[in-house]
């Protein structure tokens, strides 16, 4: 892949366990992905604070990405199941709000899922900028 | 009716039951109501029960704590209360609950009301009778339809007016924080100025905190000086509460609130990569 321009503002918020530890193998893996997101490290998905997500919209993020362990695999035991409940409303309300659903992403990364984290940062930058071009229209 | 609930609260209180009876009496204004507190007996004869008594009562309850009170509940601010009890903020021992058969009051939320029914209650005045009304979620359904940047719009010309005086957050029965993030500076969620983003950002902030929790009992929208369509947030929150989790907020008093909770096997909630 060719490494575009950075345009857009994506805030990733990633656990310190699992996603943090996967971003940190696709770059020693050397796998290529924009560089339009910025991670910021949690302790873990289920200290997500919702506010979190709203006060990255409200400051300017084209879009947001929350990335923790699989279901199961939470360092935690159970911090991801709360954020999967929390997820699923919360998009809901946002979308509701007039923040668009391809905006807003969650995804399961594990320590080992290198190649997986660049993909799924390719895809969150591909909708966001679907829905940016949609909506300067 | 308003007799005998007058003769409830009076014997409550002459029997050192309660500490306050909280209900209706007649306003300066005529044809109007507001919450009155009483504490002693001869009081009673104050209470009235009417169309225009909108106001949900249970919101007085979280800050009576070590206090025991009646209250007179509608069959929509009972389910207020049982999510009171629920959250821990009351204990059901010290709230005597003094259910209403009401045939629906000046509220938007009247014409679709299915809540009249006064389960669990310690006093009831009244007979409960079925209304025959259906729940109407077509206008959510018609909003939910709309383009981001329609709702977005939408929104802005809401919130433009907001001039952020928290009423709906004072009269909201659930929202019974002592330390409310917009008053918080440490960190600063919220930028004290009053404009169109941060207002929406209030709002966005306070339906995610009452999620769950939110009985859809319009007290927020009554309240709201500038009369911002808040329904329409909080029946889009009870929808999701029911499709989502399969909840319904202020049904018992026992069942964990959705978001407190989890089942291992719920992927179909929510699309994650």
């Amino acid at each position: 892949m060719e490494v575009k321009e950075k345009k857009l503002n994506i805030v990733g918020f990633l656990c310190n366990w699992c996603s943090y530890a996967g971003a940190d193998l696709t770059g020693l893996g050397r796998n290529i992905y924009p560089a339009d997101i910025k991670i910021i490290r949690i302790p873990c998905t289920g200290r997500m604070d919702p506010m979190m997500v709203i006060e990255a919209f409200h400051k300017g993020a084209d879009g947001v990405l929350v990335s923790g362990c699989h279901p199961g695999d939470c360092h935690y035991s159970e911090g991801n199941y709360y954020w999967r409940r929390r997820y699923a409303h919360l998009k809901e309300l946002l979308d509701f709000f007039g923040i668009d659903k391809r905006r807003f992403h969650a995804s399961w990364v594990s320590a080992s899922e290198g190649k997986k984290f660049a993909e799924v940062v390719k895809k969150v930058v591909t909708e966001t900028q679907d829905w940016k071009d949609s909506n300067s229209k | 009716m308003e007799k005998e609930m007058q003769e409830i609260a009076k014997k409550l209180l002459a029997e050192k039951k309660v500490d306050w009876v909280i209900g209706y009496e007649n306003s300066f204004e005529p044809g109007a109501s507001r919450p009155v507190f009483m504490n002693k007996p001869e009081d009673a004869v104050k209470l009235v029960f009417n169309k225009s008594c909108v106001n949900n009562l249970a919101v007085y309850l979280p800050k009576i704590k070590k206090q025991k009170a009646a209250v007179v509940a509608k069959g929509c601010d009972l389910r207020s209360v049982r999510e009171i009890i629920k959250e821990h903020q009351i204990l059901r021992e010290n709230v005597v609950i003094i259910g209403v058969a009401c045939e629906g009051v000046e509220s938007s939320k009247c014409s679709t009301c299915t809540e009249n029914k006064l389960d669990g209650v310690d006093f009831t005045v009244g007979t409960v009778k079925d209304l025959g009304r259906k729940e109407d979620m077509s206008d959510i359904e018609k909003f939910e339809e709309l383009s981001s940047k329609e709702k977005e719009a939408f929104w802005n010309k809401e919130f433009e007016r907001c001039i952020r005086c928290y009423a709906c957050r004072n009269v909201c029965p659930v929202c019974y924080c002592p330390d409310c993030f917009a008053n918080r500076l440490m960190p600063e969620y919220l930028n004290k100025v009053v404009n169109t983003a941060e207002n929406k950002v209030f709002q966005q902030i306070r339906m995610q905190h009452v999620f769950g929790r939110c009985t859809d009992c319009r007290a927020c929208e009554e309240a709201c000086p500038v009369g911002i369509k808040l329904s329409l947030l909080t029946k889009k929150m009870s929808k999701d509460a029911k499709k989502l989790f399969n909840y319904e907020s202020g049904k018992d008093t026992d069942s964990r609130p959705p978001l407190s909770t989890f089942k291992v096997d719920e992927e179909g909630i929510a699309e994650i990569m």
